[in-house]
C-alpha cells in the first residue's frame, strides 16, 4: 500500500506532556486530600468501632445468658 | 452482640464496590507495563528512535492509568479497620504479613522506578533506562503477586491455626501460606489476564489510529507487538484459568458445584454444562446443554472421580457443623481451663471445622443451642447466589476463547503485513477494548462472590467479621467513596480519551507525521 507522508512538526507552543505531568500530581493531591476528608468527617462525626479483643471474644463466644444445657 | 445483616451487607457492598473499581486500574497496569518493557528492548537492541518514541507514548497512557489508579486501592485496607475490624483481629495476623510486604518491597519498587521511567530518559544510559523499566515490570507483578497470596489465603486458608487464648488464627507455617498452590494458580491467571488487558489497550486505540490513517507506522508496529504478546497472553489465560478451575475443585467444592450449577453428584467423569438456566427454587437446570467428560476430566485431571453436587456437599456440611459445634464448645473450655486435656484433644480433632458452627451465629447466640432446623439453615447457606457465578464464569470463558481468535487472527494479519487495510477487522479491534476488563470484573465476582458465605473458607462467615459500626456510618463512607469513584472516573476517562485522541503526533513524540486517506473515508467513498 502507498503511503505519502510529510514531516510535520507539533506547533502548540505549550508542551502537553508538561501540562499533563502538572495535572496527574494535582489529580494524585486532590485524591489524598478527598480520602483524608472521608476519614475525617467518619471518625469526627461517628463512635469508633470496637476493636477490642474482648469485643471479638464477645462475638465468637455466647452471651452470659445463654444456657446450653437449654438445647431441646 | 448482634450481628446487623444492613451493616454487614453494606459493607460487602462498599467493598466490592471499591475492589472492582480498582482493578479497572490495575491489570492495564500490569500488562502495559510489559509492553513498554518489550518495545524499550527493541530499542536497546535495535538502536532504532521509532521504538523509543512508543516506548514514550504508550508510557503516557501508562501514567495516566498510574496516577488515577493509585490510591484506590487504599481504601480497602482501609475498611479492613474501618468496616471489617474483627475479621481484621480474627485473621490478620496472617493476611496483615502479605500485605505488609506488598507495601514495603512491590510497591515503594514500583512508586519509585515509575519516578524513574518517566524523568530518566535524558539522565540514564539506555541500558539503565530499560533495566529501570524491567524492575519496574517487576514490581508491579511482585505487587499483584502478594495481593493475591493474602487473597488466596482466605480461599484456601493453610499454615495458619486458631489459637483459644487469643481466639484469633495465627501463622503457623510462613512457607505454606507463601507456596499455597492457589496463590500461585491465582497468581498466574490474574497476571496473564492483565497482559491481555494490556495488550487489547494497544491493539485498540493502534487499530483507531489505523482507521484514521494517522500514525500509520508507530500504530503498525504497536498493533504487531499487541498481537504477538496477546496470543500468548490469551492462551496463558484460559490454560492458567485452567488450572485456577483445579485449586478451586479442590478447596471450594462448594464454588466449584455453584459455578457448574451442579445440583446433583454426577457419575464420573462429570459433564460440563455449557447452557441452562438454573432454577434455585426447585434445585435444578433447565434446558442444560452438556458436554461430556469435559467437568471430571477439568475438576479432577481424571474420568473417575466424581465433582460433588450442591445437594451432597450441603449434607456433608450439615456433618461438619455437628464437628464445629463440639469444636467451638472444647474451645470454650479451653477458655475456662487451658490445662482440660479432653477438650484439648476434642479441638484438636474438629479445629478445621470449628468456622462451620460459627455458621449458626446468624440463626442463634450459641451454636451449641441449635435446632435441627438452625442447622439445615446455616448448611444451606452456603450454596452462593448460583445464576450469577454460572453466567458470569461463561461469559468469562466465552471472552477468554474471543481473545484467542482476535489475537490469534492478528498476529496472522501482522505476519503478512495487512493490519491496516481490513476495514472490519480495524473495528473490531477498536470495539473489543471494552471486553477483556467485563471479563476480569466476572473473573473477580465468581471468585468472592463465590466465596460467600465465608470471609476465610471454612474458617469464619463474612457475617462474623464486620465492625461494631452503625447502618448509616457505612452508608456516609460508601457514598463518599462512590462519589468520589464516579468523580475519579470521569476524569480518568476524559484524560484517556483525551491523550489517546492527541496521540504520538499531536503529543510532539511522534516527529513524522503521515498523511493517508483516512481508511474509512476511503472505504465508504466506494
Amino acid at each position: 500500500m502507498h503511503m505519502s507522508s510529510e514531516t510535520v512538526r507539533p506547533s502548540s507552543p505549550r508542551n502537553p506532556l508538561r501540562r499533563l505531568s502538572v495535572e496527574l500530581i494535582l489529580i494524585v493531591l486532590a485524591k489524598i486530600a478527598l480520602l483524608s476528608l472521608i476519614g475525617w468527617y467518619l471518625s469526627a462525626h461517628y463512635p469508633r468501632a470496637d476493636t477490642r479483643p474482648a469485643a471479638v471474644e464477645r462475638l465468637l463466644a455466647p452471651p452470659p445468658t445463654s444456657k446450653p444445657e437449654s438445647k431441646p | 452482640m448482634m450481628i446487623d445483616p444492613e451493616v454487614v451487607t453494606l459493607s460487602r457492598l462498599q467493598f466490592a464496590l471499591t475492589a472492582l473499581y480498582h482493578f479497572l486500574f490495575v491489570p492495564l497496569t500490569l500488562g502495559l507495563v510489559w509492553i513498554l518493557a518489550i518495545m524499550e528492548s527493541v530499542y536497546v537492541m535495535t538502536g532504532r528512535e521509532v521504538w523509543k518514541r512508543m516506548v514514550q507514548f504508550w508510557g503516557v497512557l501508562f501514567g495516566i492509568n498510574f496516577a488515577m489508579g493509585v490510591a484506590t486501592g487504599v481504601t480497602m485496607e482501609f475498611q479492613f479497620g474501618m468496616n471489617w475490624a474483627y475479621y481484621s483481629h480474627y485473621v490478620g495476623d496472617v493476611f496483615g504479613t502479605p500485605l505488609a510486604i506488598e507495601g514495603l518491597m512491590a510497591f515503594f519498587l514500583e512508586g519509585t522506578l515509575v519516578g524513574v521511567f518517566f524523568m530518566g530518559w535524558k539522565r540514564l544510559s539506555r541500558h539503565a533506562h530499560l533495566l529501570v523499566t524491567w524492575f519496574l515490570a517487576l514490581g508491579t507483578n511482585l505487587s499483584a503477586l502478594w495481593i493475591l497470596i493474602a487473597n488466596a489465603w482466605m480461599q484456601n486458608p493453610v499454615g495458619a491455626k486458631f489459637n483459644p487464648q487469643t481466639m484469633r488464627m495465627e501463622v503457623t507455617s510462613f512457607t505454606d501460606v507463601l507456596f499455597n498452590p492457589v496463590a500461585q494458580a491465582k497468581f498466574v491467571h490474574t497476571v496473564s489476564a492483565g497482559y491481555v488487558i494490556g495488550s487489547m489497550f494497544v491493539l485498540s486505540i493502534s487499530a483507531w489510529y489505523l482507521l484514521r490513517g494517522r500514525n500509520v507506522d508507530f500504530a503498525r508496529r504497536s498493533m504487531t507487538v499487541a498481537a504477538s504478546f496477546g496470543l500468548a497472553a490469551a492462551l496463558s489465560v484460559v490454560v492458567l484459568g485452567d488450572e485456577s478451575g483445579y485449586a478451586v475443585s479442590e478447596n471450594q467444592k462448594m464454588k466449584m458445584a455453584a459455578i457448574e450449577a451442579m445440583w446433583e453428584t454426577e457419575p464420573p467423569p462429570a459433564s460440563f454444562t455449557l447452557f441452562g438456566i438454573p432454577d434455585v427454587q426447585n434445585r435444578t437446570t433447565h434446558y442444560a446443554m452438556h458436554i461430556p467428560w469435559v467437568m471430571g476430566l477439568i475438576g479432577t485431571r481424571s474420568v473417575d472421580k466424581p465433582i460433588l453436587g450442591i445437594n451432597n456437599l450441603v449434607e456433608d456440611t450439615k456433618g461438619k457443623i455437628g464437628n464445629g459445634i463440639q469444636a467451638y464448645d472444647a474451645m470454650l473450655t479451653l477458655r475456662k481451663d487451658p490445662n482440660d486435656a479432653q477438650a484439648k484433644s476434642t479441638l484438636a480433632q474438629y479445629d478445621s471445622d470449628m468456622g462451620y458452627a460459627l455458621l449458626l451465629k446468624r440463626y442463634v447466640a450459641d451454636p451449641r443451642q441449635a435446632t435441627p432446623s438452625d442447622i439445615d439453615k446455616a448448611a444451606a447457606s452456603t450454596i452462593p447466589n448460583v445464576p450469577v457465578l454460572f453466567w458470569s464464569f461463561r461469559i468469562m470463558v466465552a471472552c477468554g476463547f474471543y481473545f484467542i481468535a482476535l489475537f490469534a487472527y492478528s498476529f496472522w494479519l501482522a505476519s503478512k503485513r495487512r493490519l491496516d487495510n481490513n476495514r472490519w477487522y480495524l473495528r473490531l479491534a477498536l470495539y473489543s477494548l471494552p471486553l477483556p476488563w467485563v471479563s476480569t470484573e466476572l473473573g473477580w465476582i465468581v471468585a468472592e462472590y463465590g466465596r460467600q458465605p465465608w470471609a476465610i473458607e471454612g474458617i469464619l462467615p463474612t457475617a462474623l467479621g464486620v465492625s461494631s459500626v452503625s447502618a448509616g456510618q457505612v452508608w456516609t463512607s460508601l457514598s463518599g467513596f462512590v462519589l468520589f469513584y464516579s468523580l475519579l472516573a470521569i476524569v480518568d476517562a476524559v484524560l484517556m480519551l483525551k491523550y489517546a485522541r492527541k496521540g504520538p503526533d499531536e503529543l510532539g513524540i511522534w516527529p513524522v507525521r503521515e498523511i493517508t486517506p483516512p481508511l474509512e473515508s476511503t472505504v465508504s467513498a466506494h
